[in-house]
């Protein structure tokens, strides 16, 4: 090993650490720029961290003269790996349909339960009436259930309680303004702030902001981020975009622990 | 009527060292494929979920994983796993995983612009990635345990002082020492093993 390429582990590891000033920092990166040997240094190091961070990955870029790169660049696109690519998909397919009739066998009640009443709420929809999708967006929009945000610890109280009174006044221009201001302002939202916040933009017709706070919860690591898929439904239903809305609500319907698992088959079958 | 021994239901205990799993994938055995699927999917399965994931994305990378084994078992002639198949492809498919949501995260972060590659390519960066991976891990699984235990506070980001406290050092002067030396250690014997070469 180089005494030279130790001479920065030091820093490498400052830098990593969040531990150099921002002068330093600068120097730092101006030097890697330059520096192939120190870029790669800096990636290993980086990747060294990421054993230790089950959410990190640190990729690589490989030369492009290495020969195991190209070779399994080669193989992936070869036809011995599509054939075998194939053989995959069929596997799975057999794998899927034995677990189906496996959970036939041994829930066949619950599934007979569920399937029965699922038929019955068909016909018992279809013959009470076509909803327009404008209609059941005001059977299933469940506003006036929503969370209270004021029992949460949390600075933004006082705006938050003001923001829910507004809410559900109807108030919703003044309340929007108020949970916009909180959700640029708030690095770690409760998903409920971000809940009220997508139903404000909702209700104003704001469709895409209301999108964008509900693919938040989505995305966040919340037990109950499927909640965001529900409210995501809503916006489409409310906007009559029906194929939308049944590929949302399928995403719940695949896990019966997902938020509104009952309402989402139920709405599927309305549509 | 299928023998015990084809039949991709029957009770894994019977069969299923790890041989047997890499001479199907070998052979793409569909008989095979299909236990692995139902041996050990599910974990896969329940492992996306829970880390923002749906059933899709388990599946796409449960497929690729069993690709990327095929291609380690034609390329490079694997023919033995130390592990158990179960933590192999787990680890597999955990680590194509956390890849798949890095690049999410970047994509939108911008934090590494990186030009779009081909599916293959893709695939083939995800498998080296993957092998300089295990190397590391190898690598760092034979330090001393004094070692181990310093560096895995260490890489977690955990502080000097904090380390003096957890292992009973006499002052961060010595820590920072121990730490350069392990580290010292460590890259060195990656760059010497020969595999490094051919995975930069």
């Amino acid at each position: 090993m180089s005494t030279n390429a130790e001479k920065y582990y030091n820093q490498i590891d400052a830098y990593l650490r969040g531990a150099l000033t921002n002068e330093e920092k600068a120097v730092f990166e101006k030097l890697l720029q330059e520096n192939t040997g120190l870029r790669k240094e800096l990636s290993l190091h980086k990747e060294l961290y990421a054993q230790f961070d089950d959410t990190d990955w640190v990729g690589h870029q490989f030369e492009g003269k290495n020969i195991d790169f190209k070779n399994a660049e080669a193989y992936f696109r070869s036809e011995e790996a599509n054939a075998f690519k194939e053989v995959i998909e069929k596997a799975e397919e057999n794998y899927k349909n034995k677990s189906q009739t496996r959970f036939l066998s041994t829930k066949k009640i619950v599934v007979l339960l569920a399937a029965a009443s699922v038929a019955l709420l068909f016909v018992f929809t279809t013959l009470l009436s076509k909803d327009t999708t404008e209609e059941l967006y005001a059977q299933y929009n469940d506003w006036q259930d929503l969370p209270s945000l004021t029992s949460r610890g949390n600075t933004n109280t006082n705006s938050l309680s003001k923001g829910q009174v507004l809410f559900e006044e109807g108030n919703y221009q003044q309340a929007n303004t108020i949970f916009e201001s909180i959700v640029t302002t708030e690095k770690e939202l409760p998903i409920n702030v971000l809940i009220y916040a997508g139903a404000t933009a909702l209700e104003l017709k704001n469709y895409t902001e209301a999108i964008g706070y509900f693919d938040k919860i989505i995305a966040s690591d919340a037990i109950d981020h499927s909640k965001g898929y529900w409210y995501k439904a809503m916006v489409y239903l409310k906007q009559g975009k029906k194929e939308k809305v049944i590929e949302t609500l399928e995403i719940i319907t695949q896990l019966q622990n997902n938020y509104k698992y009952k309402e989402a088959i139920e709405l599927l079958n309305k549509l | 009527m299928i023998s015990f021994a084809l039949n991709p239901f029957y009770p894994s205990f019977i069969m299923q060292d790890s041989n047997y799993y890499i001479q199907g994938i070998l052979h793409s055995d569909e008989t095979v494929i299909t236990q692995i699927y139902k041996n050990f999917f599910p974990k896969v399965l329940k492992f996306v979920c829970e880390n923002k994931g749906q059933r899709e994305d388990a599946e796409d990378v449960f497929q690729k994983a069993l690709l990327q084994i095929s291609a380690r078992i034609k390329l490079k002639k694997l023919e033995v796993i130390h592990s158990t198949f179960e933590a192999y492809i787990f680890t597999a498919c955990k680590n194509l995983w956390r890849r798949e949501l890095n690049k999410k995260k970047n994509r939108v972060t911008n934090l590494e612009v990186k030009e779009l590659v081909s599916e293959e390519s893709d695939m083939a960066y995800a498998l080296l990635e993957q092998e300089r991976w295990e190397l590391l891990r190898e690598k760092l699984d034979e330090l001393s345990d004094n070692c181990k235990k310093i560096l895995g506070l260490f890489f977690k980001k955990v502080s000097y002082s904090e380390i003096v406290k957890q292992l009973s050092y006499s002052s961060e002067v010595v820590v920072r020492q121990r730490v350069f030396k392990c580290k010292a250690k460590l890259i060195s014997n990656i760059k010497a093993d020969k595999r490094f070469k051919n995975l930069q």
